[in-house]
């Protein structure tokens, strides 16, 4: 079943083409990489199904529905959750705050409520409370749950971000180059764990540059150059793919 | 030219007396912070109930100082003022500067029905609340996308606005003349008359102030005030409206600084345009920031510090407003964070090693029903 479905997706930002009518789609359960060169236009897609930005011409449909006239939170709330690139973690939280707001959008509890502890208002955040202690437990984030969560490692703080999109209980999970900056070591840490994350039911699109990771863990791969999609395929395919060698690695003259 | 010198002369002295006072103060203020964090949920429902033991029995110790009654009213005034601008500011993270405007707002609302209509007070005073929400409302709305000295900006510009307003529709205002003759409050037939009883209805009303900020803070709308305040495009994509929570913020501020205003306006029984000012605003402003952004403790300390700190300082009455300056310049530089800062509140501060050890105490209680 397609989760999610882009036709003739494209933006504009004046006279440049940022994204340039592109078809995508998801299939439920998928590991789904977008690769391409600097500037090829993944993180404006990205935008693009976030509702960060509005597309200039397309349809964006999640689960059968419309999403891309939406506000950012209301497309959250109906189950895209993402990772920024240059992280952005809560600096004046901790390690579980910040995963705790992922929750906001799972809660309901209004001012009153709030003023007056409602049964309702301390049941949703006991039952909240209860959930990201597994997220927790699950990205083994234990250890560091009450440290401020700005100041621990890269690789720590793009598992507390990880963790914050997994709270708001997402069924497509976008992450914007999860591994960048990583060592080898914490890349492969990493590998393992979009792993464990997709057996958990999550459906993930990544965008990432390291193609060692990608071509370890995508089922399918899309290739984007200058705003176009120039191939799509598995990842053995994309390998071999003309278009892409040279998109890479320039094509030789004459 | 002798005089200057003499004067400088003294002024630095005085800077460096008051630099290494601080330094201390500053020590102070950490092993207070440090307390709060280490105190269990046990201790601190018993420390609050000490403080609200001494606050209740205060005006009888004081009935021979009538003085320093009226300026423990003020102070505790203040206390809600500057709560009141701590949701806009502290929690929501919007610099506003013209939040005197909603506290004369509450003022004036309730001279103008108490005098010309003779409203109840608790009516008026609901009244009051409301109208100030409202104009926080309309504020907030068109100053949504404005960010830091834009809003600042805009902010100020709605309280001069105000005070104009104020000055010039002399037909309902009276213009600088303001409202004098505003009655005393009085509730099922009993008349506050004295000082004791304006006591008690401004320390009912911090009490107020105080638990709506605290299990504010500690729910989920609260941290969702903190999340846009620290990144307003991740909090959005967490699935936070912010819209929706910065006008609450401006609103919840706004009615809250009206209730001042509206006890204020019954406390001296004058009010005129010159009470709700742009230094005004600066003074509510200082108040948060000195005691601690978004910390409700600090925002309580700085509140009756800054109101307590001139009153003192009158005997030395020429440097009075010199040194009042000087401390909050030195103040600012050896703690920008405020004398009680709310990120030391949850353990993270970056020079000390045992970050981790303060254990799962802190979270549980910055979430859990207190």
């Amino acid at each position: 079943m397609k989760i999610l479905e882009a036709v003739g997706v494209t933006k504009s930002f004046g006279g440049l083409t940022a994204v340039d009518n592109v078809d995508f789609h998801i299939e439920e359960g998928e590991i789904v990489s977008i690769i391409g060169p600097n500037g090829a236009g993944k993180t404006t897609f990205f935008n693009l199904i976030t509702g960060v930005y509005e597309p200039t011409k397309g349809v964006i449909k999640f689960l059968d529905k419309d999403i891309h006239n939406l506000k950012p939170y209301e497309i959250t709330s109906r189950g895209i959750s993402r990772t920024f690139q240059n992280i952005r973690l809560f600096s004046s939280m901790t390690v579980f705050e910040n995963i705790m707001i992922g929750q906001y959008c799972k809660t309901k509890a209004n001012i009153l409520n709030v003023i007056f502890k409602t049964k309702n208002a301390i049941k949703e955040q006991e039952e909240a409370r209860e959930k990201v202690e597994k997220i927790i437990k699950f990205l083994e984030l234990d250890s560091v749950a009450n440290e401020i969560a700005t100041s621990l490692p890269y690789g720590v703080q793009r598992k507390v971000e990880i963790g914050r999109a997994l709270a708001t209980e997402p069924k497509l999970l976008l992450l914007d180059e999860p591994a960048a900056g990583m060592n080898s070591q914490e890349k492969v840490e990493m590998q393992a764990l979009i792993r464990k994350i997709r057996d958990q039911g999550y459906t993930v699109l990544l965008i990432e540059h390291d193609m060692k990771l990608v071509m370890g863990i995508s089922d399918r791969v899309a290739v984007l150059d200058y705003g176009n999609k120039i191939a799509e395929g598995k990842p053995h395919e994309i390998q071999r793919n003309e278009r892409v060698i040279s998109a890479y690695l320039g094509k030789e003259v004459g | 030219m002798g005089n200057l010198i003499d004067v400088l002369i003294k002024l630095s002295i005085a800077t460096v007396i008051l630099y290494f006072v601080i330094k201390i103060l500053s020590k102070g203020f950490d092993k207070i912070t440090d307390m709060i964090v280490a105190m269990d949920k046990e201790k601190n429902r018993k420390l609050i109930y000490l403080i609200v033991g001494i606050l209740l029995v205060l005006p009888f110790l004081l009935s021979r100082y009538p003085y320093i009654l009226r300026t423990s009213i003020m102070a505790i005034m203040y206390v809600v003022l500057a709560l009141s601008l701590n949701f806009v500011l502290g929690f929501a993270g919007q610099l506003s500067m013209g939040h005197a405007a909603f506290y004369g707002i509450g003022a004036y609302v309730t001279a103008l029905l108490m005098v010309n209509f003779n409203v109840p007070f608790l009516l008026a005073f609901i009244a009051s609340a409301i109208v100030a929400g409202i104009f926080g409302f309309l504020l907030g709305v068109p100053t949504l996308r404005l960010k830091g000295d834009y809003l600042a900006i805009t902010t100020i510009g709605f309280g001069e606005i105000l005070r104009l307003v104020l000055v010039n529709w002399v037909e309902v205002t009276r213009g600088p003349a303001g409202i004098p003759g505003i009655p005393s409050p009085s509730f099922f037939g009993f008349t506050i008359n004295n000082n004791i009883g304006y006591y008690y209805i401004i320390l009912l009303l911090a009490f107020f102030t105080v638990f709506v900020s605290n299990r504010l803070l500690n729910s989920r709308l609260g941290q969702g005030f903190i999340a846009v305040r620290d990144d307003e495009i991740a909090a959005e994509a967490m699935g936070i409206n912010s819209t929706y929570l910065k006008i609450l913020a401006f609103v919840l501020g706004a009615a809250i600084a009206g209730m001042a205003g509206s006890f204020f306006a019954t406390f001296v029984h004058y009010v005129n345009p010159d009470n709700f000012t742009y230094m005004e605003s600066v003074t509510i402003l200082c108040m948060v920031v000195l005691g601690g952004l978004g910390s409700i403790p600090g925002v309580i300390l700085g509140a009756i510090v800054l109101t307590v700190l001139p009153e003192a300082l009158r005997g030395i009455a020429l440097y009075r407003y010199a040194i009042y300056g000087l401390l909050l310049i030195l103040m600012m530089i050896n703690r920008p964070g405020g004398m009680i800062n709310m990120d030391r509140l949850k353990g993270g501060r970056k020079d000390e090693n045992s970050r981790g050890s303060r254990s799962n105490k802190v979270l549980r209680r910055s979430y859990s029903s207190r």
